[in-house]
């Protein structure tokens, strides 16, 4: 349950939330394009307005969607944040240290200590408040309240006892009980706060960084009630660069320059517009005529910037995408109400479809830009025997990527005979298998090679369900589908959180994928230290998916997306940092 | 002034033979109609229009050497006239009179499969609409009373609620395809027929005609068929051909809104929702479909006035 | 008269009860719990949601309940937005759209029959074969094809008009155009033959005998007749208008009613296509009621005594 962001994330259109992991290589940061006065950009003074799509929650601790937390990173500060280089500095907190707990683990007490004379403001920009070391131990134990349902409450639970108190407070029989007060977080003083881990977490500030972290200021909060706080700009109090002052849902965010913030002077933007469109044409209509600066655009759209000579970005946004497989088996099925034998839980048909999938080809067709096929399944964590663990992989498997980038007929006809040997069928046509597909125009496309593909290479008819977002999540869940396209990026720079993912206890492993042994080599990293034999066994995790293929990895994404000549420089899109314009500088 | 001599004029006498002959040739209801229409040359032209998509929509993907599904990967966004020379079917000559779309697959053949889908949905509708509609409206008509207060404040009732809200609901809850949409439409889509067979039924038999053939004591059968149906077709068939263009613009209407029919099936709909993606770059994925829905409404639209102005009684000379 | 307006608005709340009856049951027939996206709902909003739809109580239950909640004009709340009532999304939304349908139908009509009118005294004429023009787009080119293409041309191409959003009055333009278009059609053709039909009366032929003038006869006797049948049309009309907007506020990104009703169809939002659904059959019935009611005063050779 620790990285439920990038599941979560798949959306309607792709080019809808993406998150990514650190590392992976450059990543893009857009100055404006040659001056060449072709795209000028929105016209209002010292503001810019760019593309986001999903925006219905502002409450940060029930955010979901990385488009909601690109907004809160603009809104509130939480103790640390990412720069333009992906590294870890001091938001809230100005500085911190860490020290052994009682048992004498290293690194488990961290104190955190605040920069003083830091405000709330609302909406209209008047300061209502301090923020204090409070602030944050009452975010933190909103975001473990059960009444809340906060999406990544799982964030809450790296402090002590925090799992034990959220088990305890949702009513779980046997909890035994434990109150607020045990959980590890405390304000010593008014910008003083301490932190307790639950086990050692390498990655602590990485974790704090996230919007859902942030603070929240209690008087407030309790003033405007739990369930009203964050469905209106007033009903939000901010510590960050920008206060939201504007919110028309479905459509467009205002958030305006926070003069309080400590570091005011040096953000040069009076405003930022988050705007949300539906249709991608009017989008690039829009970012033509200089109504919007900053806006995604599809791999024809591409081709259009490219062919005008316009200078098109891209960022690498760390992310994988796949095949979601179902591999309940028929003795399984007592234990998943609801879902569904499905063919492919035949390893060999997975097989075969992974060899008759032409990779290169998908992303030729429906991408048209500079996604890569997977080679692996986690590649853009940083290795230690090469440059990234991606090609540790690789090299382990004598330099071959452990899928295939174009189509392998043979092979797939061969896996596709022992398949029908393990349902029990005597000819191609009797697999019945159809590919789960959430709406967007890049999706449908995406199926349809896919379908067409399969039918070309193997014989079998593929269906295809179009269905919306969230029932296809639903169905996705319920594991009542045959193969559904999914993605993931990681949260912190470590195989283990892409590898995690697959243990037959992890939340988001939809597959039904539960081998003992996988189980087993990933509980054995954690004991490892020395960092090349860790890796080591993480590249056998890798070889080990490959061999039982619970999922069919595809492809690994980029981004494009074009930028106005209004932006002059700090216009920043890193994986993790969806956005981050807050020092971004205008021309003129 | 000269006189004509009395003699001159002289009693012929009658001819019964000639005194009841009709000089004109006679001419039925029918034909008379037809005449009309034959010589109505934008309604003629309309009737060529749709005969060439029906025709197109029925052989070409029969014939076409390509399927409509099959995706040519060397030849994604072809301009219209390719010549097809990748792996599949290099040397072959096969040309993409349409080009092709954006995963390579052949125009001309997905407009006419697509032209199949929208033919086939707009035809069943209208016929279960002329169906349902008649044998409804009918049977209020002709019966009248209670009966028919009944039946007419049930589809009062059921016309009051907008017709798109309804699809869009169906279309949720059924499973989607060609099917779900002609369901869909022709559930609501039935009652303008009906009311109009009804007003229809209940005028005619307010007539003479009607009332001399009771007197001379017509079947219930003989009735329907000989005085009520005829009278009341012509009404009905312009009304049906002028519900067809309705069937295939919320079939479009669906399609943008996401609800239509499922890839790999296409429809004129689908394929001009998919072209519009791409309008700017590939202006020819959007302006076949959308010239084919076009003009297959404007036919139906035109044929349909053409017809009504044929079957106008006022008209008849 | 007064008999016949409490009968039409029984037969108005008795629609409106179909369908609300309808839209319950259809809710019921969706695949899986429409209460339960893949968001996890939380205890608070799940009980919320148990007392008020009594969702642990049998379908005939919660029918009523759900029955009873509409009559209160409690239409529920949305599962895709959190903590937000269908009243309150509705309230902040539908303005806009009915300001858009406003336009889009006082264009259409104004033209429409302006150009109606005109085609038919200057029959064959350049106005004629331009209004027969505007039909045959208006009725054969789906609105969504004649929105982007309006869009391209007019904003992108020529840059006469922005090419999105709401609120200042050349924003409004292409909008209420590309949904008043068809509209527009119906109407222009409708009034050319309504106002062919008036000229070869032979009342319009008196007035002409009696010497009065060209303008005084359009004007005073074939303008306020012929304008009869297009009055009675106001009510398809507004249907079209409203149920067209769904489409024309996603291209024009119009935060309007449609534009939520489209993402909640897409989002399998129940309680908001449902509210929604309600909501705008409600105002439907309602315009068909006005217009109907209006039409008897318009033209008194109209009984409304029916």
């Amino acid at each position: 349950m620790k990285k439920r962001i990038l599941s979560l994330v798949l959306a309607g259109t792709l080019a809808l939330s993406l998150f990514g992991c650190s590392g992976g290589g450059g990543g893009g940061e857009g100055g404006g394009g040659a001056a060449q006065g072709m795209y000028p950009g929105t016209s209002e003074a010292g503001s810019i307005r760019v593309e986001c799509s999903t925006m219905s929650v502002m409450n940060p601790i029930l955010m979901t969607y990385a488009t909601e937390f690109a907004v809160a990173r603009h809104c509130w500060d939480a103790l640390v944040k990412l720069d333009e280089n992906n590294q870890v500095i001091g938001a809230a907190a100005e500085s911190w240290e860490s020290a052994p707990n009682a048992e004498g683990v290293e690194d488990m007490i961290w104190t955190f200590h605040l920069r003083e004379g830091a405000k709330w403001v609302n909406s209209q920009g008047e300061v209502v408040g301090d923020v204090t070391a409070n602030d944050f131990v009452f975010a933190w134990s909103e975001l473990l309240n059960p009444n809340n349902a906060a999406e990544y409450y799982a964030f809450a639970t790296i402090f002590k006892n925090a799992q034990a108190y959220y088990d305890y407070a949702s009513g779980v029989e046997g909890a035994p009980e434990v109150t607020l007060d045990q959980v590890g977080f405390y304000a010593a003083d008014d910008y003083t706060l301490v932190i307790e881990l639950e086990n050692p977490l390498p990655y602590l500030l990485q974790y704090l960084k996230f919007e859902v972290m942030t603070p929240i200021y209690q008087p407030f909060y309790e003033e405007v009630g739990a369930e009203n706080y964050g469905t209106s700009p007033d009903k939000l109090l901010y510590n960050g660069p920008f206060r939201m002052t504007e919110w028309t849902l479905e459509n467009s965010i205002t958030t305006v320059k926070n003069d309080e913030w400590y570091d005011a002077s040096n953000v040069s933007l009076k405003a930022i517009y988050w705007d949300k469109y539906t249709d991608s044409n009017t989008k690039l209509n829009a970012f033509q005529t200089g109504e919007i600066d900053v806006i995604d655009i599809t791999g024809e759209q591409r081709a259009q910037f490219e062919a005008e000579g316009y200078p098109v970005n891209n960022w690498i946004a760390g992310y994988s995408f796949y095949f979601y497989c179902n591999n309940i088996q028929e003795e399984d099925l007592a234990n998943y109400p609801g879902a569904k034998l499905s063919d492919a839980r035949s390893i060999n048909l997975r097989k075969a479809i992974s060899y008759a999938v032409d990779r290169q080809q998908i992303i030729d067709t429906v991408f048209k830009n500079d996604n890569e096929p997977s080679p692996a399944f986690s590649l853009g964590i940083s290795g230690v025997s090469a440059e990234t663990f991606g090609e540790a992989v690789v090299a382990a498997n004598n330099g071959q990527p452990l899928y295939n980038p174009t189509a392998d007929v043979e092979k797939a006809k061969e896996y596709l005979a022992l398949a029908l040997e393990d349902l029990g069928y005597t000819d191609a046509s009797q697999i019945k298998i159809s590919l789960l597909t959430s709406e967007g125009s890049q999706n449908e496309l995406f199926s349809q090679v896919v379908q067409e593909q399969l039918r070309q290479n193997l014989g079998i008819e593929v269906g295809i369900d179009v269905v919306t977002i969230t029932e296809a999540r639903a169905r996705r869940n319920a594991k009542n589908y045959d193969l559904f396209m999914g993605g993931w990026g990681p949260d912190y720079d470590d195989p283990m959180s892409d590898l995690d993912l697959w243990t037959s206890t992890n939340g988001n492993n939809h597959t039904g994928y539960a081998s003992e042994e996988y189980d087993a080599l990933i509980e054995s990293t954690k004991a490892e230290s020395d960092p090349a034999a860790r890796e080591q066994l993480f590249v056998q995790a890798e070889l080990m998916l490959a061999e039982d293929m619970p999922f069919i990895p595809i492809y690994w994404r980029h981004e494009d997306y074009v930028v106005s000549e209004k932006v002059a420089d700090g216009l920043i899109r890193l994986p993790f940092q969806y956005y981050n314009l807050i020092y971004t500088t205008l021309a003129q | 002034m000269a006189h004509i001599a009395k003699e001159r004029f002289a009693h012929v006498g009658e001819n019964a033979h000639d005194r009841e002959a009709i000089s004109r040739p006679s001419v039925t209801f029918l034909q008379d109609a037809m005449r009309r229409l034959v010589s109505n040359r934008v309604a003629m032209l309309c009737v060529v229009i749709v005969f060439i998509m029906l025709v197109f929509s029925i052989f070409a993907p029969i014939l076409s050497p390509f399927e409509y599904q099959e995706q040519h990967y060397g030849h994604t966004d072809a301009p219209i006239g390719t010549v097809c020379n990748d792996a599949q079917s290099a040397g072959n000559g096969h040309v993409h009179l349409f080009g092709t779309d954006t995963l390579g697959r052949d125009i001309f053949t997905r407009i006419w499969m697509g032209g199949r889908v929208s033919l086939i949905i707009a035809f069943a509708s209208a016929i279960v609409d002329f169906f349902l509609g008649a044998i409804y409206g009918g049977i209020s008509g002709y019966f009248g009373g209670t009966l028919d207060i009944i039946l007419m404040r049930i589809l009062e009732i059921i016309n009051g609620i907008p017709y798109l809200m309804i699809v869009i609901l169906l279309m949720l809850v059924m499973p989607p395809g060609i099917i779900t949409i002609i369901v869909a439409y022709s559930l609501v889509g039935w009652i303008p027929m009906a009311r109009l067979v009804r007003g229809q039924v209940v005028a005619l038999k307010q007539q003479e005609f009607i009332a001399a053939a009771e007197a001379m004591g017509a079947s219930t059968g003989r009735m329907i068929a000989k005085h009520l149906l005829p009278n009341t077709l012509s009404v009905m068939i312009v009304r049906v051909t002028l519900s067809i263009p309705s069937a295939i613009f919320s079939e479009a209407y669906l399609s943008y809104l996401g609800l239509g029919i499922r890839p790999p099936l296409c429809s004129w709909g689908s394929l001009a929702q998919l072209g519009i993606q791409n309008f700017r770059l590939y202006p020819s994925q959007l302006i076949i479909p959308a010239v084919c829905i076009s003009l297959t409404m404007l036919a139906f639209n035109l044929f349909g006035d053409g017809l009504r102005d044929a079957f106008d009684p006022k008209l008849r000379r | 008269m007064l008999r016949y307006v409490l009968k039409r608005i029984a037969y108005g709340i008795l629609t409106l009860f179909v369908l609300i009856t309808l839209t319950f049951f259809m809710m019921r027939a969706l695949p899986g719990d429409p209460f339960i996206g893949d968001k996890t709902p939380s205890p608070t909003t799940l009980a919320n949601m148990e007392a008020k739809y009594g969702l642990d109580k049998p379908p005939i239950v919660q029918y009523f309940i759900f029955l009873g909640n509409c009559v209160r004009g409690d239409l529920g709340v949305s599962i895709s937005y959190e903590n937000r009532s269908v009243n309150e999304i509705i309230l902040s939304s539908f303005p806009i759209s009915m300001d858009l349908g406003a336009r889009a139908i006082l264009f259409a009509m104004i033209a429409g029959i302006l150009l109606g009118a005109v085609a038919a005294v200057k029959r064959g004429s350049i106005t004629d074969s331009l209004s027969m023009f505007i039909a045959i787009v208006g009725v054969s080119v789906p609105s969504f094809i004649l929105g982007a293409l309006l869009q391209y041309f007019l904003a992108v191409k020529l840059r006469l008009v922005p090419v999105q959003g709401w609120g200042t009055f050349a924003q409004t333009l292409l909008p209420s155009f590309a949904l008043g278009m068809s509209s527009l059609a119906t109407i222009s053709r409708l009034m050319r033959t309504s106002m062919l039909d008036v000229l070869s009366q032979d009342y319009i032929k008196t007035a002409k005998a009696k010497g009065l003038s060209q303008s005084m006869i359009l004007w005073r006797h074939a303008l306020r007749n012929a304008i009869m049948p297009v009055i009675t049309i106001i009510g398809p009309t507004v249907a079209a208008v409203f149920t067209g907007s769904f489409v024309v506020e996603s291209i024009f990104n119009i935060p309007g009613l449609g534009k939520y009703f489209v993402t909640s169809i897409k989002d399998k939002d129940f309680t908001m296509i449902s509210g929604t659904t309600i909501f705008y059959g409600a105002l439907l019935i309602l315009c068909t009621l006005v217009v109907d009611l209006l039409y008897g005063v318009v033209d008194p050779r109209v009984k409304l005594e029916d």
